[in-house]
């Protein structure tokens, strides 16, 4: 079948991607983290309404750097679940309970990412302006978190339908 | 009212047309383990498609080989 070789094939460059950001992305963020742990003062330019005189104290730097790398979490997940279902899916194992499960588990890991996106900043603001004269709670809801939520949504609507469709299957298995 | 199920005597026209499953399996185009399984029982059901190719190749109607007997 051409579909299911496309399907494939494609999953199989998206397994590698998937992989590889799985791997980078907490690296990354280990690698920023350390950065704002030795130089606090690396972290102003992330609260640009703080005045240029304020003081990043370790903690601070620390509470901050923890946020960034809790708020990685879910997206590692998203990635890690993207890895077996795209293995799963270039072996030409399309429909199959454990793929709905895993879009799901996909979809719920999503839905947390476009949490932390709004959550984190506020956070890692606040704890910036602790010291500061006037300390900054500012939330923010952009166009782009709101697309994130929306797949999110999305994945887990394909994942209920794909937990249907894997029962029609089964279903259709017992048929000769 | 007892309720009644559905059992398959293919074995049965398969001995009175003195066929192998292998031949029938062949000659309807699916697996002899599927056919193992529908003589079994172990389906959950026939398709419209495999129970014509069964009456052609044995030469019978579909009601010599489903039966409806009382379920125990």
């Amino acid at each position: 079948m051409q579909d299911q070789s496309r399907l494939q094939s494609l999953s199989g460059i998206l397994y590698w991607v998937a992989l590889v950001l799985s791997v980078a992305l907490p690296l990354l963020v280990l690698v920023y983290a350390g950065k704002w742990v030795t130089d606090p003062a690396s972290l102003l330019p992330r609260a640009p309404g703080l005045p240029a005189e304020t003081r990043v104290t370790p903690t601070q730097a620390g509470l901050v750097a923890a946020v960034a790398l809790v708020s990685v979490l879910p997206m590692v997940s998203a990635l890690r679940g993207m890895v077996r279902l795209f293995a799963r899916y270039r072996e030409g194992d399309v429909l199959s309970a454990e793929n709905a499960e895993t879009i799901l588990q996909i979809g719920r890991a999503l839905v947390l990412v476009a949490v932390f996106t709004i959550l984190t900043p506020t956070l890692q603001a606040l704890i910036l302006s602790w010291n500061a004269p006037e300390r900054t709670l500012s939330v923010g809801l952009d166009s782009g978190t709101l697309g994130f939520l929306m797949a999110a949504g999305l994945m887990t609507v394909i994942g209920w339908a794909m937990r249907e469709a894997a029962a029609l299957k089964a279903e259709n298995a017992g048929f000769v | 009212m007892s309720t009644l199920q559905i059992v398959v005597r293919l074995d049965v026209m398969l001995a009175r047309r003195k066929m192998r499953s292998r031949e029938l399996a062949e000659r309807i185009g699916i697996t002899e383990q599927n056919l193992s399984l529908l003589k079994s029982g172990k389906v959950k059901g026939i398709r419209f498609d495999t129970l014509a190719a069964i009456c052609t190749a044995l030469d019978c109607q579909p009601g010599d080989i489903l039966e409806a007997e009382p379920a125990p």
